[in-house]
């Protein structure tokens, strides 16, 4: 019968999405051990995995590698999983972590240190991290009129962003020699980063990825409109701030470890809504699943494709991401006439 | 017994009033119809009444409580408000909408059980969508997703159930399924059941009671053969009708047949 083949359908394709998620996952992880500057055997990783230390290549794995991906993997899930929370709250396909100023304010306060105090470089991430929280408080005041209404934050969070972005450029301009040091962060990617930027992401993406999988029936609700939702007694004000700051820690950690990462926080929740729906119980664990997994190939081929030279990871995400998810959509387009 | 009153209230948007002085009183069980020109404040009438507005001045009561003082959820338990213009997202099924019902039922750690489950079924089959349950809310004729939204607020166990407007855009043959849905549910279940409606001899007909609104005030609430008479339908909608009645008095059916100040949309 069609009704229970629809059912059906919907389960399958569940399913196999998750388990594709963790092949790729997997097959993901084991690609970035192995490739790079130098190529790693499987037996060494899985020598390492044992615990091993006496192999030849353990500093370069345990210390350059590892932290990487994991590091990686920690921002790819705080990314979609905020994203996904705010095309919810916002009921708006467009919304993504920039839309509640944590873009702009995270920039702002990054490029200040990195241009001005140069010296103070360590800090980044910290002051990203405050840019982040401080500029999306901004934006939540700048729209509440007794009550938070999702456009009324959409059109305050992109006057915020050109306001904050419009004193970025006037600094890269004044001090355009310095611009060269920024462009690598603007762009987002994971040079360097050790297990400090582990340590820095981590608390945020444990306690937000539980608090918003263990919570996804408040969002499911939520799409059906704020009047429903209060009809089922959802106290709708304080349930979308909640979840504005959730969104808002997630992404600030996630940007102050990787820089200004786009395309994450806005097509993987897409990409995940298309294979499995908008059923928020399944929507928010296979994003972060994918988002971890797309990260960690495309900073692997960030770091290999025209080795020695890096390239940023953003960059290799809007030129395999766009089109596998135009892709997506056509298909999806197509199955509804 | 007196569950839901609404005493000495006023409404505004924006500082701007939209009802005033408003005084109901519902009683269980009970089909209540407002009716009243576009604008008139009966979907502002409906929303006080179900705490999604509230007053600038008095109170709305459940229980003799003051419903904003009450927790939100407490409420939710107790009563059912369908709004207008409802939307759900592509691929929710029947099964997922009416399952929101119970939520105000469960809390952060405690997420359904074979209990919710139950009501979950007989909501499904109270509302004859057994055989719709796993199809896409949108996939469904007008009728049909309206069953699915009343199917809901089944789910909730309400004692009051508010509905806007349950059946502009349907053809009749669902308003009328609709109607006898509602007054069903009233009959077996005892609810009070809430309706803005535009189609007075559907009110009528379905209707233990009918309040007339004008300007944000109630006009005349009564039962249906008080309210529905020519004097009141030109005063409240400005229309020229001809009630007549049957053998027994309490059927009416209602031909408007021209509004009162006609205005001269093409000129002679």
């Amino acid at each position: 019968m069609d009704t229970v083949n629809f059912h059906d359908i919907r389960y399958l394709k569940r399913v196999v999405t998750g388990l594709l998620g963790l092949v790729i996952l997997v097959l993901g992880f084991i690609a970035s051990v192995k490739l790079g500057a130098v190529d790693i055997s499987v037996g060494e990783i899985i020598a390492l995995l044992r615990g091993d230390k006496n192999i030849a290549n353990y500093h370069i794995i345990w210390n350059i590698r590892l932290p990487r991906i994991i590091a990686g993997a920690l921002v790819g899930m705080n990314l979609a999983i905020a994203g996904a929370i705010l095309q919810c709250i916002m009921r708006n396909p467009l919304a993504d972590p920039g839309i509640i100023g944590v873009t702009s304010g995270a920039g702002l306060a990054a490029v200040v240190v990195m241009i001005l105090f140069p010296e103070h470089n360590s800090l980044v991430p910290i002051v990203a991290f405050a840019g982040a929280i401080l500029s999306s408080l901004v934006v939540y005041g700048i729209s509440w009129k007794g009550g938070v209404n999702p456009l009324r934050l959409i059109l305050a969070g992109v006057a915020v962003a050109s306001f904050l972005g419009a004193f970025m450029t006037v600094l890269m301009v004044f001090h355009s020699d310095k611009v060269q040091g920024t462009i690598n962060w603007m762009a987002g990617g994971f040079q360097g980063r050790s297990w400090e930027h582990v340590k820095m992401i981590l608390p945020y993406t444990i306690i937000g990825t539980a608090v918003a999988l263990g919570s996804f029936k408040y969002l499911n609700i939520l799409m059906l409109g704020d009047d429903v939702a209060k009809g089922l007694g959802l106290r709708v004000e304080s349930v979308r701030f909640c979840y504005i700051a959730l969104a808002a820690f997630l992404a600030a950690s996630a940007v102050s470890v990787a820089g200004l990462l786009g395309f994450v926080g806005l097509i993987i929740p897409h990409v995940v809504r298309l294979l499995v729906g908008s059923d928020h119980k399944f929507l928010l664990p296979f994003s972060a699943l994918l988002g971890a997994a797309i990260i960690i190939i495309a900073d692997t081929v960030a770091r290999t494709i025209f080795n020695p030279v890096e390239i940023p990871v953003g960059v290799i995400m809007a030129f395999l991401g766009a089109p596998f998810f135009l892709y997506l959509l056509r298909g999806k387009l197509r199955g509804r006439h | 017994m007196n569950i839901l009153t609404a005493r000495d209230v006023d409404i505004a948007y924006n500082s701007k009033k939209i009802v005033s002085n408003l005084n109901i009183t519902f009683q269980k069980p009970e089909i209540v119809s407002i009716i009243g020109p576009n604008g008139s404040g009966k979907s502002t009438i409906l929303k006080a009444i179900g705490r999604l507005l509230k007053p600038e001045r008095g109170v709305v009561l459940l229980d003799g409580k003051n419903i904003h003082s009450l927790p939100t959820k407490e409420v939710a338990r107790r009563m059912a408000i369908l709004p207008q213009g409802l939307q759900v997202p592509d691929d929710i099924t029947v099964r997922d909408l009416v399952s929101y019902g119970r939520s105000p039922h469960q809390n952060f750690w405690n997420r359904g059980d074979s209990n919710d489950k139950d009501i979950i079924d007989q909501a499904i089959r109270d509302t004859h969508l057994e055989e719709l349950s796993f199809r896409p809310v949108h996939t469904l004729s007008g009728g049909e997703r309206q069953r699915a939204w009343i199917a809901m607020a089944l789910a909730q166990k309400p004692e009051i159930m508010l509905l806007d407007e349950p059946t502009t855009f349907l053809d009749i043959h669902h308003q009328i399924e609709i109607m006898e849905l509602l007054s069903r549910l009233c009959k077996v279940l005892g609810l009070i059941v809430i309706i803005v409606i535009h189609d007075l001899n559907l009110a009528v007909r379905y209707s233990h009671r009918i309040i007339a609104v004008k300007n944000g005030k109630i006009f005349k609430d009564g039962l249906p053969s008080e309210v529905i008479t020519e004097e009141i339908l030109s005063d409240v909608f400005h229309i020229k009708a001809k009630i007549m009645r049957g053998h027994t008095g309490s059927e009416i059916i209602c031909i408007p047949y021209g509004v009162c100040k006609p205005q001269k949309l093409i000129p002679d």
